[in-house]
């Protein structure tokens, strides 16, 4: 495989706000997307990624589920969903080691726009799975 | 007797028709003689006789030997039953075709007399050994005192008789299992390939008797219920007791479940892996792409090699993770229509590495024009996944493998996996895919069987496809699954849904033969 570190697009570069408290992987995370020409912000637990989340201000969220504060599952319920007026236009994907039980992953994976297991890709696999997202 | 009208019937029949034929033959015979032959009326008469008396006399034998043959059968049965005959092999009933009914249900009678006789010869303390035929009180009182949960079914599968045991297990009383279909009271799953319905099926078709036993039996109770247990069945046919086949069970509920929780317990512990595999994964490809320009061929090759096993360990993980989600009924699938050269090239870019750390070269060969197939993504990679992991496991000393895909002639897309290395012993074929655990008592499997091969089953068959196996020791192995074409089953499609839904489990479901 090739790493591919080109910018995705010349102009302004897309943001991802990287909700992720294992601060090695969202090191990992950060580093492989910056060189991939994206804009990083990382927030270490469930409160302040809502927070964030909510300003809209993100192309795309990672979202852990095992968090501090509040988990990842009722942080996805609280900004995406039928009652989530106006909808929120950031690409919300997954990033989890732990499994779900069928139906909460069921549910989880109609809402999110990804999911994806953290053991199962390296930062460069994100980065081409990202950028494949259009 | 019902039968004995019927046989009586078919012979009545049989016997018109023979006296009947060498009639109008005659007849035929003198209008013949009569309009084309110039005869003279002595010779047509005599030409008459002649051909009624030979016709007569063949239809005679014809008949002599069909109505005899039950006799002759009976006669081999009873020679069969009481060994006074050379005979070894059981009489095939099926044979027959006057009279069936008759000799197959007085052949049980048979049967079950020269059975009891040997029961009373063996037990010489038995005094007064009941000689009627239909189950009597006392053997209902044997019945409910074992402790065993056991039914009587008839040929059109409805319970017939239920010991107290059994309708205790079940949790009912024994007047509402009676007359109910065995299939509404046992919800039963298999793990192997042939459910109690296959058997019985095969059995019914084929034999008189049969006797059958399966490991690890599921009844689905609900959600959160379950018991397990070994069951055995026996099955014989036109039995006059009004059951065809008996059914024991043989409770392991605990047994099994503590080996579920085994698993479920390594894979909590497994669970605890990915997290620093996830962060020695990142930094591994950190290093290759910040040293890999820098490093000597050495040096580089460690990088590999530690790149390498860091993938089989997080292979290794996803298995276990699997295997546990399998056992618990939580792994589903989503087949989208995929282009299957596509995924192939994809996962063997991954598993080439891994290949060339151990000296191994993957050769690929794709047919031009392949259908799109139904895949799960991710469970289908897992798929080729193990499967090249095993061909380079155990390759040996050769060093080539071959993955070739095609249509066959089913018109269903085949792929296999060869190696040339050390081949499966035959000792070792029957259990290949089955789980570990169930043999890893027994050291001499441990070295061929994982969970890989379980996992490959399990996911082969949720996708519709079947996965087999040649190998000869010494030459290599050959794994081939097949998948099915998108078109095949598209139709299975919700509205509203991106792909097609299954589940993955370990478990055959017992599917009932006379409903639907």
């Amino acid at each position: 495989m090739e790493p591919s570190q080109q910018p995705p697009t010349p102009t302004a570069p897309k943001r991802v706000l990287c909700i992720e408290d294992e601060r090695f992987i969202s090191d990992l995370y950060t580093r492989a997307l910056t060189n991939a020409g994206y804009e990083v912000v990382v927030v270490e637990d469930g409160e302040l990624g809502l927070e964030q989340a909510k300003t809209d201000n993100f192309d795309i969220i990672l979202l852990d589920i095992m968090l501090p504060t509040m988990n990842g599952v009722d942080l996805l319920f609280q900004i995406k969903g039928p009652d989530v007026q106006p909808p929120l236009k950031s690409k919300i994907i997954i990033t989890t080691n732990l499994d779900q039980k069928e139906d909460i992953r069921k549910k989880v994976e109609e809402l999110a726009d990804g999911y994806l297991i953290k053991a199962e890709i390296t930062p460069r696999e994100l980065v081409t799975y990202l950028q494949q997202l259009q | 007797m019902d039968y004995l009208t019927k046989f009586k019937r078919q012979v009545a029949v049989r016997s018109f028709v023979g006296m009947l034929l060498p009639l109008i033959i005659t007849l035929v015979t003198w209008v013949v003689l009569d309009r084309f032959f110039e005869l003279s009326f002595q010779l047509s008469v005599f030409v008459t006789l002649t051909v009624g008396l030979i016709s007569t006399l063949a239809a005679t034998i014809v008949l002599v030997n069909m109505s005899t043959e039950p006799v002759k059968m009976l006669e081999s049965v009873i020679g069969y039953a009481t060994h006074s005959n050379r005979e070894t092999a059981q009489p095939d009933l099926d044979n027959i075709k006057l009279g069936r009914e008759l000799i197959i249900a007085q052949s049980h009678q048979i049967y079950d007399l020269a059975s009891k006789n040997s029961a009373v010869v063996a037990d010489e303390a038995n005094i007064n050994t009941s000689s009627s035929l239909a189950p009597s009180l006392s053997a209902q009182a044997i019945l409910n005192s074992v402790a065993t949960p056991i039914f009587g079914v008839d040929a059109n599968q409805i319970i017939t008789m239920v010991n107290n045991f059994g309708a205790t297990y079940l949790g009912e009383k024994p007047s509402d299992i009676v007359g109910k279909p065995i299939f509404d009271i046992l919800n039963l799953s298999f793990q192997g390939e042939d459910s109690y319905a296959d058997w019985l099926t095969n059995a019914k078709s084929t034999t008189i008797t049969a006797t059958r036993s399966w490991n690890r039996v599921r009844h689905v109770i609900d959600a959160d219920n379950s018991k397990q247990f070994d069951m055995v069945a026996s099955f014989s046919s036109g039995n006059q007791s009004g059951a065809e086949s008996m059914i024991a069970l043989f409770d392991k509920t605990d047994t099994y479940h503590n080996d579920d929780q085994e698993v479920g317990f390594v894979a909590l512990a497994v669970h605890e892996l990915r997290t620093p595999l996830t962060i020695m994964r990142g930094y591994i490809e950190v290093f290759e792409d910040e040293l890999g320009p820098t490093l000597t061929p050495e040096l580089t090759e460690f990088m590999h090699k530690m790149h390498a096993s860091a993938q089989v360990l997080a292979s290794f993980v996803s298995n276990i993770l699997n295997v546990a989600r399998i056992e618990e009924d939580q792994l589903s699938l989503k087949l989208r229509s995929e282009s299957w050269p596509n995924i192939l090239k994809t996962a063997i870019d991954d598993l080439e590495l891994r290949a060339r750390v151990h000296g191994k070269h993957i050769e690929l060969h794709v047919a031009e024009g392949l259908p799109a197939i139904a895949a799960d993504r991710i469970s289908i990679h897992e798929v080729i996944n193990n499967l090249v992991d095993n061909a380079i496991k155990y390759s040996g000393a050769s060093d080539k493998i071959i993955i070739s895909t095609g249509i066959n002639s089913d018109g269903l897309v085949e792929t296999s996996v060869q190696d040339f290395g050390l081949g499966i012993p035959e000792s070792v074929m029957p259990q290949l895919f089955q789980k570990f655990h169930r043999s890893h008592k027994s050291s001499v499997q441990v070295g061929g069987t994982g969970l890989g091969l379980f996992l490959c089953k399990a996911l082969v068959t949720a996708h519709g496809g079947n996965i087999w196996v040649r190998s000869k020791e010494g030459e290599g192995s050959i794994f081939t699954f097949t998948l099915l074409p998108y078109d095949q089953i598209s139709s299975e499609q919700v509205e509203g849904e991106d792909g097609i839904i299954r589940g993955a489990h370990g478990w055959i479901k017992n599917h009932s033969l006379y409903r639907n």
